[in-house]
């Protein structure tokens, strides 16, 4: 695994896709057509569920359809953190852990 | 949801059954999408500018639409930046194009039987009447049994073919064809090298494109047509260079070098020509090419370069490894190809390239974002 691979996985990715689309199209969403889930076990709101397939159909340009779709739960963990915090540096450090967790599965696997 | 919503959904269903047939049923020529692949009506970028000229390396995971016409249809309706493709490729090209995909990705199988690189020739923009550089293409039987082979046959005009392929080729051995475009009128031309076909596998596809122009183009040549690095021990490196020339009429923009073929694996290069340089007629740059053999074995590759003007004819990198005791264990497998369709994690844009377009856009929108939330 490269530096810029790493640098790339753990700050630029989660930095910026947690901006658009936590900060940017989560909080639109919120701001014009629903309401934010009141706990953290609470069932993801519509707006939640609306942005975690818009995110996932983001990842299309890159994984295959079916990863893809695995993307809608992390990002609905995601989206649930940024309802509940309304912040951005939360989501940023659970998307980088994410990807942390992704890379040790991907690493203990055999080449 | 609203009830109404779940009565749309068997029309949905059934619109999306309607274009995914609609995708398949294309009659497909898998020769004519080699020639779609590297060039397209009205001079759009073809599908080389972003998924390389070695499809084989899977770059951009361009082989998940090898015999799909309709991901690769649903790709260009979805994915921004593919979206003027649309326009230039019908129903019928983008079945061409999902045939040709598939015979790549037989070629870029880690158990492949066959080898044949590069897997596309470009000669650029040559000047009318100008003398063509020579683009060798080598074919390997990578199996154990000997391969038959029919003549090497070029489907379309404009260029010239010769080879010393054998009508049977061993296992482990190899052939070259060379191949020369014609510059006597102006005016794009594309062609198929097809290579086949004895029952056991289907032809092999190469494309081939060229544009003869009639106005002043930039033309680079290499100061060699190949690198031989010796033997070396298993573990140690050799670095050789190689020096680009711009001899044209006007200045040449350098765009990719690509390494290509089965033995790539201990090659890589460096140095003072990367994509984007622009070479005046009469200045050069040098390109570190290193060796560095991590096992015991030959390897084999071409390297070979993109740019405005006439591309330089492709480079053999050739060298052998042998372990400390003197014993030459077999040649090293190929590289997998780099589809990694899992690996690397949850981004949108490709882990292993910061200089990429899906990187640039989000940093756009980010900033839009976060001006719109300033406000």
């Amino acid at each position: 695994m490269s530096a810029v691979a790493l640098f790339v996985l753990l700050l630029l990715a989660p930095l910026l896709e947690e901006t658009v689309f936590r900060r940017g199209v989560h909080a639109w969403a919120l701001r014009h057509r629903g309401t934010a889930a009141r706990r953290w076990w609470a069932w993801p709101s519509r707006v939640n569920w609306l942005v975690a397939l818009l995110f996932a159909a983001a990842h299309l340009l890159r994984l295959p359809p079916v990863l893809a779709l695995a993307v809608v739960v992390p990002a609905l963990v995601l989206g649930q953190v940024y309802e509940m915090t309304g912040r951005l540096w939360p989501c940023v450090a659970a998307h980088a852990a994410f990807n942390l967790v992704w890379l040790g599965l991907n690493a203990s696997q055999p080449a | 949801m609203n009830p109404r919503s779940w009565q749309r959904w068997p029309r949905f269903v059934i619109g999306v059954l309607a274009v995914s047939a609609a995708g398949t049923a294309q009659a497909q020529d898998a020769s004519r999408g080699a020639q779609w692949y590297l060039q397209l009506p009205g001079e759009v970028p073809s599908c080389v500018s972003c998924h390389g000229p070695d499809p084989t390396q899977n770059r951009n995971n361009i082989l998940r639409a090898a015999n799909q016409p309709a991901t690769l249809l649903r790709t260009l309706n979805t994915v921004g930046v593919m979206g003027y493709l649309r326009d230039s490729l019908n129903d019928a090209a983008i079945a061409d194009l999902a045939a040709y995909l598939a015979r790549v990705a037989v070629v870029a199988a880690p158990d492949a039987a066959v080898a044949l690189w590069p897997s596309t020739v470009e000669f650029g923009s040559l000047p009318v009447g100008a003398a063509s550089p020579l683009h060798s293409v080598w074919l390997r039987n990578l199996g154990g049994a000997a391969l038959d082979l029919a003549r090497p046959q070029l489907l379309g005009s404009g260029f010239t073919l010769s080879d010393d392929c054998p009508a049977s080729l061993a296992p482990g051995a190899s052939c070259r064809l060379a191949l020369r475009a014609s510059t006597a009128a102006a005016g794009p031309s594309a062609a198929t090298l097809q290579l086949g076909a004895s029952a056991a596998w289907s032809p092999l596809l190469l494309g081939v494109s060229a544009s003869v122009v009639s106005t002043a183009a930039g033309q680079l040549s290499a100061n060699a047509a190949q690198l031989e690095f010796g033997t070396l021990e298993a573990g140690a490196r050799l670095t050789r260079s190689i020096t680009l020339t711009s001899h044209g009429t006007a200045p040449v923009t350098l765009g990719v070098a690509t390494l290509t073929g089965p033995g790539r694996g201990p090659f890589q290069f460096d140095g003072a020509c990367p994509p984007g340089t622009v070479l005046a007629p009469g200045s050069q740059c040098v390109l570190q090419v290193t060796y560095a053999p991590a096992v015991a074995g030959s390897a084999q590759a071409t390297l070979q370069w993109r740019s405005d003007g006439v591309n330089p004819g492709t480079v053999t990198l050739d060298g052998r490894a042998t372990a400390a005791a003197g014993v030459v264990p077999p040649p090293s497998p190929a590289p997998p190809p780099s589809a990694s369709p899992g690996g690397g994690g949850c981004t949108i844009g490709p882990p292993d390239q910061l200089a990429d377009v899906s990187h640039a856009v989000l940093l756009a929108l980010a900033l839009a974002v976060m001006v719109w939330r300033r406000r």
